[in-house]
């Protein structure tokens, strides 16, 4: 627990109105986009990285957790404060603070919104590829944290494949960048290591960027299927003729019927499965490659293949892809999103897995996911308000993500480990591969401070001491 | 695991021999040979094809060779999936031609790469022309296992596309020389196979023509174009220009290159090269004739790159050279240079001035090949980047008894 010294010594490094810690003022921070849930003892808004290296000193003064949160839209628990502690909340830091035109860089403030770099460069004929669909109100940082994907990273990588340095404070206070304005810095590659530590290894406070040209042109196909098995065979073929579309989404026929139910976009009723196939580049290009899926899809029998006309209609595909989850409110209370990978070829075998997961629990699954990355999202419908319902769903989704690991898949491609995983790595590593992820963390904090108990299976201090200890001199 | 302790020569590095040799025959034993050098403190050097020991400063501790040659060797190739999963031992040669079958490949160009073994590649890391189009090898690698000097085979990623499951230690192991464990297998997603490649060379004596040509060229390159720019004792330049992608795509580069140098009215002699000519850049001071010289790696901010060449070239001229050559790449801002000199002490001067000259642009110039007296008088690492001292945490969490090929990473790591 914080105690009133505490508080305000907060207070004076950001000021009484950045400080918050009545009880009604936390609640709204036990959230994040998943179902856990966890209040923190006080939350601070800093605005620099001197302040929070100053929280940072005063954490471990009163041996006080640091939770850093950006948007909180987060999908594995990443954000939630499971054992309390200061949430550091960096959405003041969201500031664009250069663009580098001539080596196509920005420099960013951890709490930017990740649409809206894309919108500042976009009049330079630039953007920011990395696009989760939370793109709207998740922040960079965030992204940084979870290593953050999004439909286009099929094409364009996801967002450790964007960063190029990271100013970050560590578990002692020290600010320092990782990384640089180019690749191959001497020396360990520890910006890699640091995205995707889901801020368990310290606080990003600035960041720079790579900004790619905007394509000269884009086309959107609509491509549907009788059956999910057929869809899947077709992104298989489509990946293994050699092209790499910009993206592949796929969407069942339950998520086609919440869509329709709620965004109205004009996916066909009659789809057991639809997919949006995404090509970008030159003109011409595009224009060879649209071809080729057409092909594709026609000589599978796809039920019917459309690419958008104008620009209206290809935001309207992706408003329905990206609205589906939102839409699947329209198909029960709650769902419970699950983030499994597995290899390509694997698609049409896991779907008919899940299919028979959704019939032992006697529960509906839409899915709706990244076919081309072999990145499901299996969302259990349910209402969490019938006894014993969260512990049914929870099993199954544990169930789901065997299914990935059975066929040479993993247990997240795009969410993060978090708390909601966490027990779960076990299907994935062994302790000695933990203790080696675990090694890594102690370099960079070796007190546990930041975000305690997630990634690792065990308590706050991760499965930390018993098993790490076995293996020290 | 055989021991073997005659025939060491071809085991010196940098002049410095082993006590003994050591051929585990798969990761398990690997481990475990790490296992006991760390609890005898027997100090380790990984050795594969034996292509590239010359990397690297000067050995401080050098008990055991470990001759990975004899470790298993295996490629599955999973082409419908565009990935790949092989052992270390592997060659990139015998790599490319497995996924050749399938029309695949993986888009590396590094010095001597058709020699190297997939773990040196790895473990090495070189900078290569094709990083400008294709990304770096980082950006492929999906997984790997490691043998770590706890006894163990660790496995970090996997062998999906798309993966953030745990901390990501398989990017920390590339390029890291070794010096955290030996990586035992590895994973990559792969490219199907370009339709065309063409290379072009452009020569012409005046340098600021060239450099002309270049920064048109450059911007129309896109993702489909690498230009590297040699320049030979300051004077004579020849602009070497890869293209990659569909035939069409391919020839629309060549014709908008040749729009430019018409538009420009430069006159230059325009020839396509073949593979082999290509190569011979890709090998920048690491050919059979490049015996005795010393290569500079410089890295800086891309737009920096012709300042910083133009700073060389103003230096070079004060100090007795037999041979000065830089090979530049703007896209990417690597800039190598090549230096020959009977004169020690002068090549010296000339290496730590480059480095400071390099410096006030916030770049690095590391000696990616060199021979033992300048190790011994220079640190070939050079300026240490600000979370130095982060690296050697992570050494002693990785190595506790600093048993892995130490002395010879950055920072005397």
């Amino acid at each position: 627990m914080v105690n009133a010294t505490l508080i305000k010594e907060l207070k004076k490094i950001v000021g009484n109105e950045y400080v918050m810690h009545h009880a009604d003022e936390l609640l709204v921070f036990q959230y994040d986009g998943s179902t856990d849930k966890a209040i923190p003892d006080v939350v601070v808004f800093p605005k620099t990285a001197l302040e929070i290296s100053s929280i940072i000193t005063i954490a471990n003064r009163y041996d006080q957790y640091i939770i850093p949160r950006g948007a909180g839209t987060g999908l594995s628990g990443g954000a939630v404060p499971m054992y309390g502690g200061i949430q550091l909340v960096l959405t003041r830091m969201n500031s664009i603070l250069s663009i580098d035109l001539e080596n196509r860089l920005a420099l960013v403030e951890p709490g930017v919104v990740n649409l809206d770099l894309s919108k500042y460069v976009a009049h330079m004929g630039l953007f920011y590829a990395p696009d989760p669909s939370s793109q709207i109100s998740c922040t960079i940082g965030g992204n940084i944290a979870e290593n953050s994907g999004g439909p286009h990273c099929l094409k364009y990588g996801v967002t450790t494949n964007h960063v190029f340095a990271c100013e970050i404070v560590t578990e002692n206070g020290e600010i320092i960048w990782l990384g640089d304005k180019f690749r191959n810095v001497p020396g360990y590659d520890l910006l890699s290591s640091f995205v995707g530590s889901e801020g368990m290894m310290g606080i990003a406070t600035k960041i720079i960027v790579n900004l790619l040209p905007i394509p000269e042109s884009v086309k959107t196909h609509l491509a549907s299927f009788a059956t999910i098995e057929q869809a899947s065979f077709a992104v298989s073929t489509v990946i293994s003729s050699g092209l790499i579309p910009g993206a592949i989404e796929m969407m069942d026929k339950l998520t086609i019927e919440a869509v329709e139910n709620v965004v109205k976009c004009g996916y066909p009723d009659t789809a057991g499965a639809v997919l949006l196939i995404e090509v970008d580049g030159d003109n011409e290009e595009v224009n060879e490659q649209s071809k080729q899926i057409m092909d594709i899809c026609n000589n599978l029998e796809c039920q019917d293949i459309t690419v958008a006309a104008s620009l209206e209609e290809r935001n309207a595909l992706w408003r329905g892809r990206k609205g589906a989850l939102g839409a699947l409110g329209s198909l029960a209370p709650n769902y419970f999103l699950v983030d499994g990978v597995v290899p390509r070829t694997k698609l049409p075998e896991t779907l008919r897995k899940i299919d028979t997961i959704s019939n032992k629990i006697g529960l509906p699954i839409a899915n709706v996911f990244h076919a081309g990355d072999g990145n499901l999202h299996p969302c259990i419908l349910f209402d969490e308000q019938k006894t014993g319902m969260s512990e049914r769903v929870l099993e199954a989704g544990g169930e789901i993500l065997q299914a990935c690991v059975d066929v040479g898949g993993t247990l997240t491609g795009e969410h993060g480990v978090g708390f909601e995983k966490k027990e779960f790595m076990y299907k994935v590593f062994s302790n000695s591969d933990l203790d080696q992820m675990l090694r890594l963390k102690s370099s960079f904090a070796p007190n546990g401070r930041f975000n305690p108990g997630k990634v690792f299976p065990g308590g706050p201090k991760c499965f930390d001491m018993a098993t790490y200890n076995t293996f020290t001199k | 695991m055989v021991s073997v302790d005659n025939d060491l020569d071809k085991y010196i590095i940098d002049g410095i021999s082993p006590a003994k040799t050591v051929s585990p025959k798969s990761p398990e034993s690997l481990a475990d040979l790490l296992r006991i050098a760390s609890e005898n403190q027997w100090r380790v050097v990984p050795f594969g094809f034996g292509q590239m020991m010359c990397i690297g400063s000067i050995s401080t501790g050098y008990d055991i060779a470990l001759d990975l040659t004899e470790m298993p060797k295996y490629i599955q190739h999973n082409s419908e999936d565009l990935t790949v999963t092989c052992s270390n031992t592997v060659s990139y040669q015998e790599l490319s031609d497995k996924l050749k079958e399938k029309n695949q490949w993986l888009p590396l160009d590094s010095p001597r790469i058709d020699s190297q073994s997939i773990g040196a590649l790895l473990a090495c890391n070189l900078p290569s022309p094709f990083n400008a189009s294709f990304g770096y090898l980082r950006d492929y690698a999906l997984g790997m296992k490691t043998a770590t000097p706890f006894g163990k085979v660790t496995k970090s990623g996997g062998t999906v596309v798309k993966n953030v499951t745990g901390f990501d230690l398989t990017r920390l192991h590339i390029g890291a020389l070794g010096t955290l464990g030996i990586i035992t297998e590895a994973s990559f997603k792969i490219i199907p196979m370009p339709e065309k490649h063409s290379f072009i060379k452009i020569v012409n004596t005046n340098i600021a023509h060239l450099l002309d040509v270049n920064s048109q060229i450059y911007p129309a390159l896109g993702s489909v174009g690498v230009s590297e720019l040699l320049i030979k004792d300051t004077k004579l330049g020849e602009l070497y220009l890869h293209y990659v992608g569909t035939e069409r795509i391919v020839n629309q580069k060549l014709l908008e290159m040749k729009t430019v140098l018409f538009d420009h009215e430069i006159n230059a002699s325009v020839e396509e090269i073949d593979d082999s000519d290509w190569c011979k850049i890709r090998d920048f001071g690491w050919t059979d004739s490049d015996k005795g010289i010393v290569l500079l790696r410089i890295n800086c901010v891309p737009s920096d790159t012709e300042n910083i060449i133009n700073q060389i070239n103003r230096l070079v001229p004060n100090y007795d050279q037999q041979e000065f050559e830089t090979l530049s790449s703007f896209k990417r801002g690597v800039i190598k240079c090549k230096l020959k000199s009977q004169n020690i002490k002068d090549i010296q001067t000339l290496i730590l001035n480059i480095r400071d000259a390099v410096r006030a642009f916030n770049g690095y110039t590391v000696v990616e090949k060199s021979q033992i007296p300048h190790k011994k008088d220079i640190d070939i690492w050079g300026y240490l980047p600000e979370s130095f001292t982060l690296m050697k945490k992570i050494k002693s969490e990785f190595d506790p008894f600093n048993i892995m090929n130490i002395g010879r990473f950055i920072g005397g790591i």
